[in-house]
């Protein structure tokens, strides 16, 4: 009798214990049911409004960039572009441009790029504009809409609120995956390439219809179909062409006009050896003729940082124009620039349209 | 005898609900990227996740019964923490796991993506929040 009562309740003491295991969502795909707003009727608008230098912090999934920074400025009459270099970690795209969707000449836009070796773009088209406070957008994924994801953006006097919502390729419900909070810090690179093509004009960029191959889409391991208008592939010494041409993504890095790319390459001495380089291309010199800093940081465009004794950089997508280029090495391994980190003195780069350039950085040697 | 029921029923109290009296209750978020507020609340025998207040900047939403956001629909008490027992939470959230700090402040961790990102949720003044 006592051992059963005994049994008994160390039985209830486990089942009341009991762990629930979390189940895999795997949702159905999803009815396309998106509607694209004519920009004929509104949100050509949000072209205009995307110009210029936006300086904020970033949360990426669980990523916290307390600052950031992305630079748009128009590379066609109707398309304007902006990108993170991350590095070592990879890069991340959003350009958005006037297309056609299913017949509706409408703004899409195309958010990709490269991270450890896979290659992905994925396309979006604007369907929900609301100018009641501010000026708001939201744009879905051109296949999978809400149910796959969408990123929604905001305008208020000089502030900027983007978000994006994914769920990888459907496979799990969306969830906010980027939210940059930013505000407007410099218009003039912005509006000198928006005088430059005659930025905004309600003409295509792209045809998206036309340059659609559904069979190119990429669907996910174990599934029949497409969730999302994605386009992948992966290789770790495969260039960003090849991999464009391999996902079959309907609108490649060659293709785009305007934009250059710049390789740097950085000679290592043994006071930086294995330290993180932060590699910054700026619109203000960061550093004086003798190589101290100066308090401009706020004009940084990209910062791509290197890791892992890198001593090369490629810059794709890289808007045409005069850069500063300085690179700091984190000596003191705190992860910003800091007081006691190397750099060198200052150092310029023109970068000409469609161009292909490299620069080698030889004397980081002055430590501030 | 006595003295063995008694001590099982003493781990059992004190292994599987020691702190739940604190959980229910308004729940406002530490957060540079969004406000908001989330209520626990028991509903059809289990524990809730209301979305009482959200405003990311983009995507604004206040209690509505007629659209009811959720964080999650149960949460349940796996080891220390709390965790989303659902298969599914409405849109725009991931599964969550609630760790208790103190008896006003809670650390709320999302799983997404293979990361964990945390948030400092702080407790609003007490009412009754089963109404």
């Amino acid at each position: 009798m006592r051992t059963t009562i005994i049994f008994g309740l160390v039985l209830m003491v486990l089942t009341n214990c009991m762990k629930t295991e979390e189940e895999t969502i795997v949702k159905k795909p999803a009815e396309n049911s998106i509607h694209p707003v004519n920009i004929k009727d509104k949100g050509f608008d949000l072209l205009e409004n995307m110009q210029g230098q936006w300086v904020g912090r970033n949360q990426v999934m669980a990523w916290d960039f307390e600052w950031f920074t992305f630079d748009y400025r128009a590379i066609s009459p109707s398309h304007t572009f902006g990108i993170f270099e991350g590095g070592s970690m990879g890069n991340l795209f959003t350009s958005f441009f006037v297309s056609n969707y299913k017949g509706t000449q409408t703004i899409m836009a195309r958010n990709g790029g490269l991270l450890n070796g896979i290659y992905r773009t994925s396309y979006f088209v604007l369907d929900s504009v609301n100018n009641s406070d501010g000026d708001f957008y939201r744009l879905v994924d051109a296949l999978g809409g809400t149910d796959v994801m969408w990123m929604e953006l905001r305008f208020k006097n000089d502030s900027l609120y983007f978000n994006a919502y994914t769920s990888r390729l459907g496979l799990v419900t969306p969830v906010r995956h980027m939210t940059f909070v930013a505000k407007k810090e410099n218009m003039e690179l912005a509006q000198v390439a928006a005088q430059k093509y005659q930025f905004p004009q309600k003409q295509l960029a792209w045809d998206y219809d036309k340059r659609l191959i559904e069979e190119h889409y990429y669907i996910n391991q174990g599934e029949s179909q497409a969730r999302s208008a994605t386009f992948m592939s992966e290789g770790l010494n495969t260039s960003v062409t090849q991999l464009a041409y391999e996902a079959g993504d309907p609108i490649r890095i060659d293709e785009h006009p305007s934009l250059g790319y710049l390789q740097v390459d950085i000679e290592r001495n043994p006071d930086i050896e294995s330290k993180t380089l932060f590699v910054l291309l700026s619109y203000l010199p960061l550093t004086d003729q003798n190589g101290y800093m100066l308090d401009n940081f706020e004009s940084v465009l990209l910062f791509p940082e290197l890791n892992n004794n890198e001593e090369t950089f490629l810059f794709t997508y890289l808007h045409p124009g005069d850069y500063y280029i300085t690179v700091i090495a984190d000596k003191n391994e705190d992860g910003y620039v800091s007081a006691g980190d190397i750099t060198h003195p200052q150092t310029t780069i023109t970068i000409e349209e469609l161009g292909q350039h490299q620069i080698s950085i030889r004397n980081i040697n002055v430590q501030n | 005898m006595k003295k063995w029921i008694l001590f099982l029923l003493a781990v059992s109290f004190f292994s599987c609900s020691s702190s739940d009296s604190n959980l229910p209750g308004d729940w406002k978020v530490i957060s540079f990227y969004y406000q908001a507020t989330y209520r626990v609340v028991e509903e059809d025998s289990k524990m809730a996740v209301r979305v009482m207040y959200y405003n990311d900047g983009t995507t604004k939403y206040n209690w509505n019964p007629e659209n009811r956001w959720y964080l999650s629909t149960e949460i349940k008490k796996k080891n220390d923490v709390y965790v989303d027992a659902t298969t599914g939470a409405s849109k725009q959230f991931a599964k969550i796991r609630l760790k208790s700090i103190s008896s006003d402040s809670l650390e709320m961790q999302t799983l997404a993506f293979n990361g964990i990102m945390k948030e400092l949720w702080i407790k609003n003044k007490p009412k009754n929040y089963n109404k």
